[in-house]
């Protein structure tokens, strides 16, 4: 069984789902993507824009989030945080 | 009272180069420790930063500490005998006596208990009675130093072999490259401690320790450039 997901295990997967879309989810998609309930989402979402990671777009298809750039550089420097934590016995 | 130094006299300085290098590796690893904190909120990455900055502190002071006894024994060289490669150097002022011993001392308790809270990090110990006791005992083992020099990096050695087989059991686990370069780099720095062991049969030993010590330190660099600067 996994061990409970820290609170940036939650974000870096959510910004990771968006990333594997090409950079750009709808919010539905992202809940299921990212194992989330509603609630739990939007409370991470807003943090999200609030920090500048993800912007809300509306396209035809309806509301979008996308990723930024300052989110794909978090991605990367998240990913060589578990690296170094892996690495270290952390 | 006499001091002893241990490097040979043409070693003077060059052994405080290598342990500059040292102080680089553990204030880069601590600092970013410390950043991995800032994100994540976990005790463990705290901790270690802690470890880190603490030995890089040691090593501070070690070099402060071997620049303030090299001058005395260089002005001593220039006014008096020397007895071929251990010098006996009689200390006429008093302050740079206790500046040695302190900073020492305090060189290698701190050392010690940089490894003493990265052996507990690694492990996921957190019985503080235990922490308490362990601190005491390391406490002991500096100060018993000052008697014989064997305390310390007996005691040392074996906190660093401790490390390696956690970091041995790592690489196992996980095989890869930059695993395989932290355990190799806590090897290196555990041979150098059995080194200075045998400083008192041969001085060189002090030279061959010294360099073992600066090749872990760049092992350990070189896995932190993989990790965290290369792209």
């Amino acid at each position: 069984m996994n061990s409970r997901r820290t609170r940036m295990d939650i974000v870096f997967d959510m910004l990771r789902a968006i990333q594997n879309k090409g950079g750009k989810i709808k919010p539905t998609h992202l809940m299921y993507k990212a194992n989330l309930s509603h609630s739990l989402m939007n409370s991470y979402l807003g943090e999200l824009v609030e920090k500048g990671l993800v912007i809300g777009e509306t396209e035809k298809t309806g509301k979008m989030l996308a990723l930024t750039d300052k989110g794909y550089d978090f991605i990367n420097q998240f990913k060589k945080m578990k690296e170094f934590e892996k690495a270290f016995g952390l | 009272m006499y001091e002893t130094i241990f490097s040979p006299p043409w070693f003077y300085g060059i052994d405080s180069l290598f342990e500059v290098v040292g102080i680089i590796v553990t204030l880069l690893i601590g600092s970013y420790c410390l950043r991995l904190y800032s994100f994540s909120k976990k005790d463990t990455h705290r901790n270690f930063a802690v470890a880190f900055f603490i030995i890089c502190a040691s090593y501070v002071l070690k070099v402060l500490t071997n620049y303030v006894v090299y001058n005395s024994v260089i002005h001593q060289l220039l006014m008096s005998h020397a007895y071929g490669d251990a010098i006996a150097v009689i200390k006429a002022v008093r302050f740079s006596q206790v500046l040695f011993i302190g900073g020492f001392l305090l060189h290698r308790f701190l050392f010690l208990l940089g490894l003493l809270i990265m052996f507990y990090v690694l492990n996921h110990y957190r019985n503080r009675p235990n922490f308490a006791l362990h601190l005491y005992f390391i406490a002991l083992a500096t100060i018993a130093s000052y008697y014989s020099y064997l305390a310390y990096y007996l005691t040392a050695a074996l906190f660093l072999l401790l490390i390696f087989s956690v970091y041995f059991t790592n690489y196992k686990e996980k095989s890869n490259t930059i695993t395989m370069l932290v355990a190799l780099s806590f090897f290196t720095l555990f041979l150098s401690q059995l080194c200075y062991i045998f400083v008192i049969f041969d001085l060189r030993a002090y030279v061959v320790g010294e360099f073992l010590q600066l090749a872990g330190f760049i092992v350990l660099l070189c896995s932190y450039y993989l990790l965290v600067l290369k792209k």
